[in-house]
């Protein structure tokens, strides 16, 4: 079987009516003129990301030859470029200044980055349904962080000490860390333990 | 397992009410809801021990915020137990059990009563205690009513909306926009609207409950008829339509009255 065609045949498997629910819903927030809510459809893009992992054909798929890393970044590579076009347009509507604009997708890429962390681990735990657990996981993650003072607050929706560079900083030690889980939760379940 | 005895649709609401009740209140995002709410109430705990100024006025809003996010995180629990059928794909298979989704959806929301109770219980008792420490106004007694009504719109809004869009990114969708949506800073009759507005006087904030709960019935009447349109459907949808129209009617005009500011 070609690249191509393996990834089309992934396309199949992945839920898509979250991407387009959070595309029609970010598009009718910002419809509304509201540009301090262009924080909205960023959130709901990232959050509709974590359902890439949601396969029902996972424990069949999990017997062939091709280990859960190698599945899960076919996955990515499907999910990740219409993400982030649909992002670019919605949000380019609402963005005024190329310092917010680099924060706002700093602010894109740890979320996805932290959706797809939750979504690997969640994963395991529900049968491969991880997409439901890591919308609610996160909104849960945005409220803790917003308990910290703003001086700490590890996933920032404000204004924080640093302006720019800090929430930028921040918000890409969030897409690393996310990345990092999402590594380790995609080891294979087959692996030889040492 | 639970076994569900057959019997009259009442005893089947209340047999059902009861197993998912008890699947609620053992949901993550049930517990993780009473975690914020918890946490809110850490938050105004450690600031009344550490802190001779703190009062309730000025600081006792944490409570009311993590409560508020509990009974969103409610919302979100009673949508993923509604939507168990659609994710096992049980939906036909249910379909033909002497019960109709009339009865289920009925049982559903008896079921949203547990979290309710419990929240508004665990309310109350942080509210006696936070009596211990500083003057806790007498309407906060209402506003932990408040609290269990807004559980029961919430938990509707979660099977309404698993009756007319069965995906589980849709309740996710309306919690992120109560959690990012606000009025507005500046108080306008309009925002009682919003079901998290807290109202000044006794009176406002009982007709506030009444909104909660009449919208909770129209809610409900509007799920039921994803599956059955009859007589009792109409009737339920009206009265309930009826309500939340005078309770808005009185809201509006009584809280933004031009004689004095608003109670908001």
């Amino acid at each position: 079987m070609t690249t191509a065609a393996g990834l089309r045949y992934t396309a199949m498997t992945i839920p898509w009516h979250p991407m387009v629910i959070a595309t029609v819903v970010g598009a009718a927030v910002l419809a509304s003129g509201h540009a301090r809510l262009v924080v909205i459809p960023t959130t709901l893009l990232a959050a509709a990301a974590g359902f890439a992992f949601d396969d029902p054909s996972q424990e069949i798929v999990a017997a062939s030859p091709s280990s859960l890393l190698h599945r899960r970044l076919g996955r990515l590579i499907v999910v990740i470029p219409p993400t982030i076009i649909l992002w670019t347009t919605l949000v380019s509507q609402g963005v005024s200044g190329i310092d917010e604009a680099f924060t706002l997708a700093a602010m894109f890429i740890g979320m996805v980055g932290v959706t797809f962390g939750i979504a690997g681990v969640a994963a395991h735990r529900t049968g491969g349904r991880g997409g439901a657990v890591a919308a609610p996981v996160l909104l849960l993650a945005l409220i803790i962080s917003a308990l910290f003072p703003p001086r700490w607050r590890p996933l920032p929706l404000g204004d924080v000490p640093g302006g720019w560079p800090a929430l930028q900083a921040r918000w890409s030690a969030a897409a690393l860390i996310g990345a990092l889980v999402l590594l380790v939760s995609s080891r294979d379940p087959a692996r030889r333990r040492l | 397992m639970t076994s569900i005895s057959s019997g009259p649709a009442r005893g089947v609401a209340v047999a059902l009410a009861r197993v998912d009740g008890r699947h609620l209140l053992k949901s993550p995002l049930f517990l993780a809801g009473l975690g914020v709410a918890m946490l809110g109430t850490a938050v105004f705990v450690l600031g009344a021990l550490t802190d001779d100024a703190t009062t309730w006025s000025n600081d006792a809003w944490t409570i009311g915020a993590g409560f508020i996010l509990a009974a969103v995180f409610a919302m979100l629990a009673v949508n993923r137990t509604s939507l168990r059928d659609h994710r096992e794909h049980t939906d036909e298979q249910h379909g033909s059990l002497p019960t109709n989704q009339t009865q289920r959806l009925a049982g559903m929301f008896g079921a949203v009563l547990w979290p309710a109770t419990v929240s508004t219980l665990l309310l109350g008792v942080v509210v006696v205690f936070a009596s211990t420490q500083v003057d806790v106004p007498a309407i906060t007694i209402v506003n932990v009513l408040h609290n269990a009504a807004l559980f029961l719109m919430l938990g509707a809004v979660g099977l309404a909306l698993a009756a007319w869009v069965p995906s589980s990114f849709a309740a996710p969708v309306v919690a992120f926009a109560l959690y990012f949506i606000h009025p507005g800073e500046t108080p306008a009759a309009w925002h009682v609207i919003w079901p998290f507005a807290t109202l000044g006087t006794v009176g406002l904030a009982m007709w506030h409950i009444l909104y909660l709960l009449g919208l909770a019935l129209l809610l409900l009447a509007t799920a039921a008829t994803r599956w059955e349109r009859g007589r009792g459907q109409a009737i339920v949808f009206l009265g309930s339509a009826a309500t939340v129209a005078t309770s808005l009617t009185v809201l509006i005009n009584g809280a933004c009255s031009q004689a004095g500011p608003c109670l908001l």
